[in-house]
């Protein structure tokens, strides 16, 4: 039985994977512990520890080797069938805050991915300054 | 004329320009050597009653120190009030947010007067930033400042920045260096002011035409009130002895350095109205209570009680160094783009203050960026230390592409 720190561990390492920021990246967001909360609160038991079971033995068969590990994810986490498509609702939640259509919290909409991927900030929540869409980036 | 620059200074409880403003800076020390004031109020031309800076260049030097000094005590308040989490400690976060904007602007300040009497305020160089831990640029080293998380130990240090302990008086006659709180023996930054000040009028006095610029070309130097917002005080322009003594009365107003006898006063200093000098400020959250309107410093704080919750903060690693972070490339990435962005910002501001006031606007973009870099990085464990990072407000320029 798998422990809730080595489950947390596995979460941050594909979920860096699945979204292809660093670790530190996804930790700067102060999120890993909410969306992993969200993510056991929305799947079903069976669904949470098979995904995880999975990981493991993708991340651990393929150490080391960026394309095998790729492949292994797309064609074993990535489909939709796979899991109840826990995989593509993680980078949804990295990306968007949201589980499904749901906000998980007024600060998961802040901290999503998207704003740093769109090279943007959160309306209404991060502002760059007052007029400062005025000027040119430094 | 010192005279009444004395009485100006000391013998209200707020501040001439701003009723509202606590003024709590007490008289210069008393130097049996030099005297700085004469019976009659002004300034006599025999050599013991010249002030401590006379010359145009001891001045500029002092003034620039200023600047660092405003500056030195931006990066420990900010850590502090980046290390409180989301959401919690509203009201000390406030305060100390208050407290920061208000060093912002006596940075500008002390720089528009740098300006106006021909000195070029140097802002952007690698030693501009103190060591962290370390003293305050010229202070007596009575205390250690660092980068620390908001603790009951931080604020007390913020405590003592903003009311100094008392050095040893001592003082040799012709000592004209660096009079921050060291030899000739000034208690508080407040009276490192008005030595300036003091320093200001005695100058412009014993100089032909004054010392103020009248070169059209170099009083658009000055940053005015359009290249500032975001609260805090007013940004004083400066072309004129009275400009400069308004400038040093809106910095030393905002309770810079009041004086160590402060704790023993029975006056009534405050109410809903009165803008706290920075150490009634930080008093509060240390004590967890504001302070009522029948209170004085004696007494201390006992009006309404402030939730403080030390431990809703982010266990942001002690000044840390970013051979801290030398085994986790990716945060020591996260860490050296907050020193660029850090470093970028002092050049703006540095631009800002040498004729160029409109790159002050886009310095504000920079600010806020960095206070989500911080943030990023408190939320980023250092392995191994159970310790988070944070920033390390290290001088780097980007390597140009």
């Amino acid at each position: 039985m798998k422990t809730p720190t080595d489950h947390i561990t596995l979460f941050t390492e594909i979920s860096v994977w699945l979204t292809g920021f660093n670790e530190a990246e996804l930790l700067a967001t102060g999120m890993l512990d909410t969306y992993y909360q969200a993510l056991q609160a929305n799947s079903s038991q069976d669904d949470f520890s098979y995904f995880f079971k999975a990981v493991e033995i993708i991340l651990h068969q393929n150490r080391n080797d960026i394309a095998s590990t790729e492949k292994a994810i797309a064609s074993m986490l990535m489909p939709v069938s796979a899991y109840n498509g826990i995989a593509g609702s993680i980078i949804t939640m990295w990306y968007t805050g949201n589980w499904g259509n749901t906000v998980i919290s007024g600060q998961a909409y802040i901290q999503g991915l998207v704003w740093d991927a769109a090279q943007t900030h959160p309306p209404g929540a991060k502002q760059p300054g007052f007029g400062s869409w005025n000027m040119p980036p430094l | 004329m010192s005279d009444l620059l004395n009485k100006t200074y000391t013998q209200t409880d707020t501040q001439p320009n701003n009723p509202k403003r606590q003024m709590l800076i007490k008289d210069l020390p008393a130097v049996p050597e030099i005297t700085l004031l004469t019976k009659s109020g002004g300034i006599a031309d025999d050599v013991s009653s010249e002030p401590m800076i006379k010359t145009l260049d001891d001045l500029k030097r002092n003034l620039q120190i200023a600047i660092e000094l405003e500056h030195s005590t931006i990066p420990p308040y900010l850590c502090a009030l980046y290390s409180i989490k989301e959401g919690t400690n509203a009201v000390a976060s406030t305060i100390i947010r208050s407290v920061v904007v208000e060093e912002m602007l006596h940075m500008v300040l002390a720089a528009n007067i740098l300006n106006a009497i021909g000195g070029e305020p140097v802002i952007n160089k690698k030693d501009f930033i103190p060591e962290y831990p370390g003293y305050l640029p010229g202070s007596d080293k009575a205390f250690i400042v660092g980068l620390e998380k908001f603790s009951e130990d931080s604020v007390n240090v913020f405590l003592k920045i903003e009311k100094p302990a008392p050095p040893l008086p001592k003082h040799e006659k012709n000592e004209t260096g660096n009079l921050l709180f060291a030899d000739p023996g000034y208690q508080t930054i407040g009276q490192f002011y008005m030595a300036i000040m003091l320093g200001i009028e005695y100058v412009n006095k014993h100089t032909k035409g004054g010392i103020f610029t009248n070169d059209p070309e170099r009083k658009k130097r000055q940053l005015t009130q359009e290249h500032y917002y975001g609260s805090g005080g007013m940004i004083v322009p400066v072309y004129s002895i009275e400009n400069a003594r308004e400038a040093i009365q809106e910095i030393v107003g905002q309770g810079e350095g009041i004086d160590d006898t402060i704790e023993d006063s029975d006056k009534k200093l405050f109410g809903q109205t009165t803008e706290y000098a920075h150490y009634f400020r930080f008093n509060e959250i240390l004590q967890k209570r504001m302070y009522a309107p029948t209170d004085t410093p004696k007494s201390g704080p006992t009006g309404e009680p402030i939730i403080v919750d030390w431990g809703e903060v982010h266990n942001m690693k002690t000044n840390p160094k970013l051979d801290d972070y030398r085994h986790q490339p990716d945060l020591l990435a996260k860490a050296r783009a907050f020193n660029m962005a850090y470093t970028q910002l002092l050049d703006q501001i540095h631009m800002a203050c040498n004729g160029a006031p409109e790159q002050l606007m886009k310095g504000m973009g920079l600010m806020y960026k960095l206070k989500y870099l911080a943030i990023e990085l408190m939320n980023i464990p250092i392995k191994g230390s159970g310790m988070m990072a944070g920033p390390t407000f290290e001088f780097e320029k980007p390597v140009a592409e």
